[in-house]
């Protein structure tokens, strides 16, 4: 009988090979190498693009928490740049696609140390969320603030309707959802679950805080 | 003459996409689709490079790796390790059997070709 934790990471490296193929596939289109693309295919394959670095995006999360779970995931951290692990233009065009803005106030060339991988997903991930959550027409801002031990990252955004009692909930993997307002304005996600993983695996840590009019993803990572 | 990269890979979709890849930058690309026929490939060819699958049916990357650097005629070939798993043991464990880097899939078209040309050089 399989064990459901090696069931659950043959299936996610299973499909994270078609996932790779589709992707690889459509970067070939979009980068000119079969062809000159008219606007309107170019748009749409932009979009299928950004459809499949999501789902990539969700294979490595899920792949990722099953490592850590299962004790398999070891750490590589080395020292780059912020802009290393925020995909800037994927972002903006996220944020442009649905009428909102995305701002980095942060210099992209401040030194970091972490697991590239792992922060490329978890800035992807909550700036993705960010964007999700606002009303069209608002701003998402993500702020950086660094001291002598560690980096602090600040991803702030209009407040989203987590019931005050739920706030310290959102990260966990059994989370439920019981309140009627929360139900109909946001839902549980995986990707909260993976950001809180990840950053602990790197002795970091985040919370959501929410004031009157504004919520903030406040996560931080040790520094040496 | 463009240099030869031998792809090993089960997942033929896989293969496409890197061939179409590496060979926009000259090289000249051959496809194995599984471990053996890579091995038989890689002693006629004598590729400059050889990009090998991790996890394949019958013979796993590992074992290929291993056969190659056993063979006098492909022990001198280096070997980039390709990788659905994100987990930085496996690429480790493959570097440290003789690999000499590791890409995960997906890949940044960027990176790929990067990681060959540090390794071999120009296509000519």
């Amino acid at each position: 009988m399989w064990d459901d934790k090696q069931l659950e990471y043959l299936i996610i490296h299973d499909l994270r090979n078609p996932a790779a193929s589709i992707l690889g596939s459509i970067q070939l289109f979009l980068d000119g190498s079969l062809g000159q693309l008219s606007p309107e295919q170019q748009k749409f394959i932009s979009n299928l693009g950004s459809g499949a670095t999501k789902l990539a995006n969700i294979l490595a999360e899920l792949q990722i928490i099953n490592f850590i779970e299962t004790g398999k995931q070891d750490l590589l951290v080395e020292t780059f740049p912020l802009q290393a692990v925020i995909d800037r233009p994927f972002l903006e065009a996220a944020a442009q696609r649905e009428n909102k803005q995305l701002i980095l106030n942060c210099d992209l060339a401040t030194t970091l140390q972490g697991d590239k991988t792992l922060l490329k997903l978890i800035f992807s991930d909550l700036l993705l969320n960010a964007i999700k959550q606002i009303p069209p027409g608002q701003t998402a801002t993500l702020q950086l603030l660094k001291g002598p031990k560690k980096v602090t990252f600040e991803i702030e955004l209009p407040a989203i309707p987590v019931p005050a009692e739920l706030v310290d909930q959102i990260f966990n993997a059994n989370f439920k959802v019981i309140h009627p307002e929360f139900k109909s304005n946001i839902s549980p996600a995986h990707g909260h679950y993976f950001c809180k993983l990840a950053l602990q695996k790197m002795l970091g840590d985040i919370r959501l805080e929410i004031g009157g009019t504004w919520s903030k993803y406040i996560f931080y990572l040790p520094q040496k | 003459m463009a240099k030869k990269v031998l792809v090993i890979d089960d997942e033929p979709d896989i293969g496409l996409l890197l061939e179409a890849r590496i060979s926009s930058k000259g090289y000249d690309v051959l496809v194995a689709q599984d471990g053996l026929e890579g091995l038989e490939r890689a002693a006629k060819e004598q590729p400059a490079l050889i990009i090998l699958d991790i996890l394949m049916p019958r013979m796993d990357g590992h074992q290929v790796l291993k056969q190659l650097k056993s063979q006098p005629e492909t022990k001198n070939i280096p070997v980039i390790g390709l990788t659905a798993s994100v987990a930085t043991t496996h690429m480790g464990t493959f570097i440290a059997e003789g690999g000499v880097d590791c890409l995960t899939k997906p890949f940044e078209p960027v990176e790929l070709l990067d990681k060959i040309t540090k390794v071999i050089g120009a296509a000519t």
